[in-house]
């Protein structure tokens, strides 16, 4: 088992998919600090052309309005966060059927346990989506912290979010912005790690690849069209994955249930039926 | 022969896209005629009956643009991205699905031209435009039918909330542009997707459309396709929106560069070394 998993996880970090998600994701998040830091630069010329007492008192931009995550107003961070379903199957999650498509699955179980390949599968599967999460948004925090402060989030400036005082953690973003910073990363890189691994629940039924690719893309955008439907946003992935909350005060027994849910749903298909499967 | 083969097997595996199509309609619908209901029982009256016209405003409504200088924070339409994302992923899907891993190449030899295979693959793409975009409007008349809202054509002033409303008197022509406008517009972004897929992968196809059309609900601008689609960013709804007979050339112009560059690239591409 733990030979296999060094191999599949030898094949995530080697793949070139996984640079191509990891340099889409950067991309988006230099773009977003290039918008602010030219947004910053022309705030300062007007302070040099009129003053301070015509511009007005202003609260500096801080690292934790900058970091991708925060950011409520700019374009990168609506296309990151939309489209992280789709990023996260770029580096592994497609491995299974190509390994079905091309026969490769049958020289590796001929020489390892059913069991044991389909398990550091599936976690090759998730610590490839976890990892390029993780990677994105911390490049992100890194490069903002380069050029803002962390100042800390004062809530009278309203250009923070969360800054609604039912959403989740909102206490902990107030008074330790870097915790609940860090925690929200390591939830999303969980949350999307188990959407990478949607792929794999697919690919046991899936006759076609890009069904496997956008097929968590997808199940997030219905999720999110039926929650909004019925008024219900805090139970959507796409609004709650986010950590300005923004539309939606979620709670950490929402988003653990959703979790258990989603690993239930890929891993009981892909675990025990298709483990089944005659592959030869 | 490419033809009949793409619409025989084209369409075999592609008839959930339509179920799903007809299931946003319908849903969106039913949403929005309890959000009605709701709100006449709170006591809030409506200037004149809602009918079948508003329904569809409603659900291919989009977004009005965007200012993002404004303290207003940016919200996708989900409605109108989900509806779009599934028919990219349906138009997606099958062009070149065999050409590279299957038989597909034995088709193409079969036909004897590269051109018309592309064609084909292209004219199968606008046929599935159609048949979605045919399909969400007679949902829309069936489920207005079922829940007896008349069925009417005319697209009435309507000052209500944030319900869509013409800036000036509507005719059938406007009626007609309303709702072909969707159309063209996809099969725009359809024609493009076909050229991203062909240069780099139906995959990334469908991540750059994803892209196009959040940018599209960012920026206000004809550069970006999905602007098109959005009926709350159309001149008739909307004082200095986008004009039709503009959208319409600037539509026509990108169905036809992309029709040039995908054969172009698709005469020249080397399928052996793809495979």
């Amino acid at each position: 088992m733990k030979k296999l998993l060094k191999v599949e996880c030898k094949r995530v970090f080697s793949n070139k998919a996984f640079y191509l998600c990891l340099g889409i994701g950067a991309m988006l998040c230099v773009w977003l600090l290039y918008i602010q830091i030219m947004e910053v630069r022309a705030f300062q010329k007007l302070i040099e052309e009129y003053g301070m007492e015509k511009v007005g008192l202003y609260y500096p931009r801080s690292l934790y309005n900058s970091f991708i995550g925060f950011d409520y107003a700019y374009l990168p961070s609506a296309i990151l966060y939309t489209i992280f379903p789709l990023l996260v199957t770029l580096p592994h999650a497609i491995s299974y059927y190509r390994d079905k498509k091309s026969g490769y699955i049958k020289n590796i179980l001929i020489k390892a346990k059913r069991k044991d390949y389909y398990t550091a599968k599936y976690i090759s599967v998730f610590l490839s989506g976890f990892t390029s999460v993780l990677l994105i948004l911390f490049f992100s925090l890194w490069i903002s912290a380069m050029f803002f402060p962390a100042l800390l989030p004062e809530v009278t400036t309203s250009t923070y979010c969360p800054y609604d005082d039912s959403a989740m953690f909102v206490e902990l973003f107030y008074t330790y912005p870097l915790v609940y910073t860090i925690v929200y990363i390591f939830i999303d890189a969980v949350f999307l790690g188990a959407i990478a691994a949607i792929a794999l629940g697919i690919s046991c039924y899936a006759d076609n690849i890009l069904f496997v690719f956008a097929g968590g893309m997808i199940l997030y955008l219905i999720v999110d069209y039926i929650m909004e439907l019925i008024g219900e946003s805090n139970f959507s992935p796409l609004r709650f994955l986010k950590p300005t909350q923004f539309a939606c005060s979620s709670k950490p027994i929402i988003i653990l249930a959703e979790l258990v849910l989603l690993i239930i749903m890929t891993a009981i298909p892909f675990l025990w039926k298709e483990r089944k499967k005659d592959v030869f | 022969m490419y033809f009949k083969y793409d619409l025989k097997i084209g369409f075999r595996k592609n008839i959930m896209c339509l179920l799903t199509a007809a299931a946003i309609v319908v849903t969106a619908g039913i949403s929005f005629y309890f959000q009605i209901l709701d709100e006449k029982s709170a006591g809030l009256e409506l200037p004149r009956n809602l009918n079948s016209m508003d329904y569809f405003l409603h659900i291919f409504e989009g977004m009005r643009p965007f200012d993002q200088f404004s303290d207003d924070k940016f919200q996708l339409p989900i409605t109108w991205f989900l509806f779009n994302m599934i028919l990219f992923y349906f138009t997606g899907k099958y062009p070149y699905s065999e050409i590279y891993n299957n038989h597909g190449a034995n088709v193409l030899m079969k036909g004897g031209s590269r051109k018309k295979w592309f064609l084909s693959k292209w004219a199968w793409s606008i046929v599935c435009v159609l048949l979605y975009y045919i399909m969400a409007y007679i949902v829309v008349a069936i489920f207005c039918f079922a829940v007896k809202i008349p069925i009417s054509f005319d697209i009435k002033p309507l000052e209500y909330q944030n319900l869509l409303s013409p800036v000036f008197k509507c005719t059938r022509i406007d009626t007609i542009k309303v709702m072909v406008l969707p159309i063209i517009s996809s099969i725009a972004a359809v024609s493009v997707q076909l050229v991203i897929s062909l240069v780099a992968s139906p995959f990334m196809g469908f991540m750059f459309m994803a892209v196009i059309y959040i940018s599209s609900a960012y920026y206000f601008s004809p550069f970006l396709i999905g602007n098109f689609s959005m009926l709350a960013r159309n001149s008739i709804f909307c004082i200095n929106g986008i004009e039709i007979i503009h959208a319409v050339i600037i539509l026509t112009v990108i169905i036809i560069l992309s029709l040039a560059a995908g054969i172009w690239i698709f005469l020249r591409q080397d399928i052996m070394e793809r495979k």
